[in-house]
């Protein structure tokens, strides 16, 4: 039986279901809630059926429900309409004083529990709109829990619960993987069981300053470590801590690797800029000497200029290593066999390393070939056995080992690729990890007679040829130096016929040529032995003055000498210049840089065109004349 | 203050507010331990229709819930009997009549437990409480006209 008992709904409306089965109790209650303040539709159910029926097409706001019913009785009642999953609130109205059964239900969750002959009209409305009130509010915070729980479940940092003890209470499945354990394993144990001594300290001063972030590194059970970042929140209920942990170990790492590329990347460009200043002021040293030593009436006086010219080589070689290492080396790229190349070096390695090191070499030919500068891919084999071998005085074994590697890009060391590697390990005394970070770095040395600059020369030529390496070590544990060069080809390819070697002889002209260098002193000494060599020379401060000269001059220019890095106009603009205005003169470009250094200012010089500084005249003048009678000149 | 003036507030205090307020019937002579009949007026708030109704669906309910008690005792099914006391025990609670809501509830506590012995005499006992108790209901129903 359902009927509508009454309808009462000005404003606010509230659903009821009475269900009832007792007629007097039933007329009472319906009249109870007829005050005029109600907005009530009440309808009236005399079974738990029919209860259930009405659940899923009307929207309940509360049900008032007997719980001993013709088809159900007591508890069982309340559990089934419960069951029913009903959001309206429940209010049991029993004939029952029954104490235990009111906590149960209360507990259960029926918002009220009312014993009949015990309320009146107004106390049973408000009990109804108090229900009402109390099931949204549970209903809310239900749905508040529910996603603060899914939060917990899925956030990728760890979220753990400890109280004060600093026992573990309650932690997701994110602070259980990050410390290596289950979870039924975290919870009991203490964040300071995976930490270090000191974070005992910590923990109670977090405790005393109810919030705070820092730094943890963490102890994982297998022995390895890692670096956690917390966030810790005291008394986010009485006596219960919360912790947000989350690993920072990769990103560290990275940001470390980071800094450390960066570093080298500045101390290269210092390195490479004070190279290119030291050449041009090599250079003009390097000229004038030159010239003395042409012009020189005495041996003696062709002696003393010979052994300045000695000096600055010596000196030239350092700034050479320097350029490697800022990559600013002059390369002269080909195909390489890596094993074909350390073959050639095996009986010097055997000889560097004397009788007290033992020696294995596994290389393979035929692996691949890679694009790099033979002398620097030698220097590079050199100075990582040199290395090892000053790391194992009291002697040890040195390993080399050249094969193929293809990295799938996990490691932020070395991308996705093809690579030709070689490993240098040896058993020497291995390097504590501050020294290991900055091993590459130019002048750094452990050593008492070391330049420092050996590794680095190594970084700079290995990063200049577009490879990568990489170092691991650990004290007592030797050292391995690991090289990966990209592989280019399979199979070794026809490669063009390299330019003639100039001559080593000067060779005289008498041709017109236009030497521009912004380097007073260097211009001065070159047009001095241009013009003693018989050239007939014009000579311009920077691009734009050479223009002009260029453009006024009526005569043939046979060769244009430039520098590159100029004010105003560069040589490569000039270059470009020139060529179109004067298509039969030749070009030689001249830098304290690397030819292929600058690929923002355009393509790399063709290498025959091209003479870095600090170059002698002598090379100077066979350059000339290698290009003068390419164009025709004699 | 004069005279006069006295006189006035006098009458308005003893004379004219008295015959303005609403006359509450008295029901002092219906009310004895086994029912309170300002209780149920006050539960039904005053509200002379609702008492009737009350009273006429006891009046048809009543019988058929004595009945199903009886049967219950006979038939000695303690469940069904349990339930039939619970339910009397509900209107007659709303009825303001604990005497015979007591009655009620210890014969349902007794099948609750299982046991019938004794139930007779308090079904008889309840009978006559509710009989009692009509003819309470019905005095109340004419005094309110």
């Amino acid at each position: 039986m359902s009927t509508v008992v009454m309808n009462v709904r000005p404003t606010a409306l509230m659903n009821v279901l009475l269900v009832e089965d007792n007629a007097v109790d039933a007329r009472m209650i319906s009249a109870m809630i007829q005050a005029p303040s109600a907005t009530l539709h009440c309808r009236h159910v005399t079974s738990l059926a029919e209860a259930l029926g009405h659940l899923s097409c009307d929207p309940l706001d509360v049900i008032l429900l007997d719980l001993n019913l013709d088809d159900s009785f007591g508890y069982e009642t309340f559990a089934r309409m419960k069951q029913a999953g009903s959001k309206a609130a429940i209010v049991v109205l029993s004939g029952s004083d029954d104490e235990d059964l009111a906590i149960r239900t209360v507990r259960e969750g029926a918002q009220d529990y009312l014993v009949k002959g015990s309320f009146d009209g107004k106390l049973l409305v408000r009990a109804m709109r108090y229900a009402v009130e109390r099931k949204r509010t549970s209903e809310a915070l239900r749905q508040s829990e529910t996603t603060v729980r899914a939060i917990f479940e899925s956030s990728l940092d760890g979220i753990v619960i400890f109280e004060n003890t600093g026992l573990c209470t309650e932690a997701n499945a994110a602070s259980a993987a990050l410390l290596g354990v289950s979870r039924e394993e975290l919870i009991g144990r203490r964040l300071c069981d995976f930490c270090s001594e000191g974070f005992a300290d910590e923990w109670l001063q977090l405790r005393a300053m109810e919030s705070g972030r820092g730094q943890i590194r963490v102890r994982l059970d297998n022995g390895a470590q890692r670096l956690v970042e917390y966030c810790f929140t005291g008394n986010v209920l009485p006596g219960q801590h919360l912790a947000m942990l989350r690993d920072i170990t990769e990103k560290q790492n990275l940001e470390e690797q980071l800094r450390q590329s960066q570093k080298m990347e500045a101390v290269g460009r210092l390195a490479g800029g004070v190279a290119h200043d030291f050449n041009n002021i090599l250079g003009i040293i390097s000229g004038y000497a030159e010239l003395l030593q042409l012009n020189a009436a005495f041996e003696a006086e062709r002696s003393r200029a010979g052994k300045i010219i000695t000096a600055t080589e010596k000196a030239a070689s350092l700034t050479r290593q320097l350029l490697a290492f800022g990559r600013k080396q002059v390369m002269s790229l080909k195909l390489l066999d890596v094993a074909e190349v350390m073959e050639g070096l095996s009986s010097m390695v055997h000889c560097l390393m004397g009788a007290d090191v033992q020696i294995s070499i596994q290389a393979v030919r035929n692996l691949g070939w890679v694009r790099a500068d033979q002398s620097q891919l030698e220097q590079v084999i050199m100075n990582l056995t040199a290395n090892a071998r000053e790391a194992m005085p009291d002697g040890g074994t040195l390993n080399i080992m050249i094969d193929r590697h293809h990295s799938y890009g996990e490691s932020a060391e070395l991308p996705a690729g093809e690579y030709i590697r070689m490993a240098v390990s040896d058993t020497g005394a291995g390097m504590a990890p501050e020294v290991r970070t900055r091993v590459f770095e130019p002048f750094f040395t452990t050593k008492k007679t070391g330049s420092g600059l050996g590794l680095s020369t190594v970084y700079g030529i290995v990063k200049q040829s577009g490879g990568y390496i990489t170092v691991r070590s650990e004290p007592q544990h030797g050292s391995t130096f690991t090289v990966y060069l990209p592989l280019i080809a399979e199979r070794k390819q026809e490669e063009a016929p390299a330019a003639a070697k100039p001559t080593a002889a000067p060779t005289r002209g008498h041709e017109t040529v236009l030497l521009v260098d912004n380097e007073i002193d260097l211009r001065n000494a070159t047009s001095e032995y241009l013009q003693s060599c018989g050239y007939r020379v014009l000579t311009a401060n920077d691009g734009k003055e050479a223009i002009e000269i260029s453009d006024r001059h009526q005569g043939t220019i046979a060769l244009l000498i430039s520098d590159i890095v100029m004010p105003k106009v560069n040589g490569r603009y000039l270059a470009e210049h020139v060529r179109k205005t004067r298509p039969d003169t030749g070009v030689l470009m001249i830098s304290g840089y690397a030819n292929d250094d600058m690929p923002s200012r355009g393509t790399p010089l063709d290498p025959s065109c091209f003479l870095q500084k600090p170059f002698t005249f002598q090379a100077l003048g066979a350059k000339i004349r290698a290009i003068l009678e390419k164009n025709g000149h004699r | 203050m004069d005279c006069e003036k006295q006189d006035i507030l006098r009458a308005k205090s003893e004379i004219i507010a008295p015959a303005l307020q609403t006359r509450e019937p008295a029901f002092d002579d219906l009310k004895s331990s086994a029912f309170d009949p300002d209780a149920l007026w006050n539960r039904v708030d005053g509200d002379g229709d609702l008492l009737r109704d009350l009273v006429a669906v006891f009046a048809i309910e009543a019988p058929a819930m004595l009945s199903r008690i009886g049967k219950a005792i006979e038939a000695g099914d303690a469940t069904d009997l349990e339930k039939g006391g619970h339910k009397i025990k509900g209107s007659l609670l709303q009825l303001a009549a604990p005497a015979a809501a007591a009655t009620a509830g210890r014969l349902e506590a007794l099948a609750s437990s299982g046991t019938l012995a004794g139930t007779e005499t308090l079904r008889n006992t309840l009978r006559q409480e509710v009989d009692f108790l009509m003819t309470k209901l019905d005095a109340m129903v004419r005094r309110i006209g």
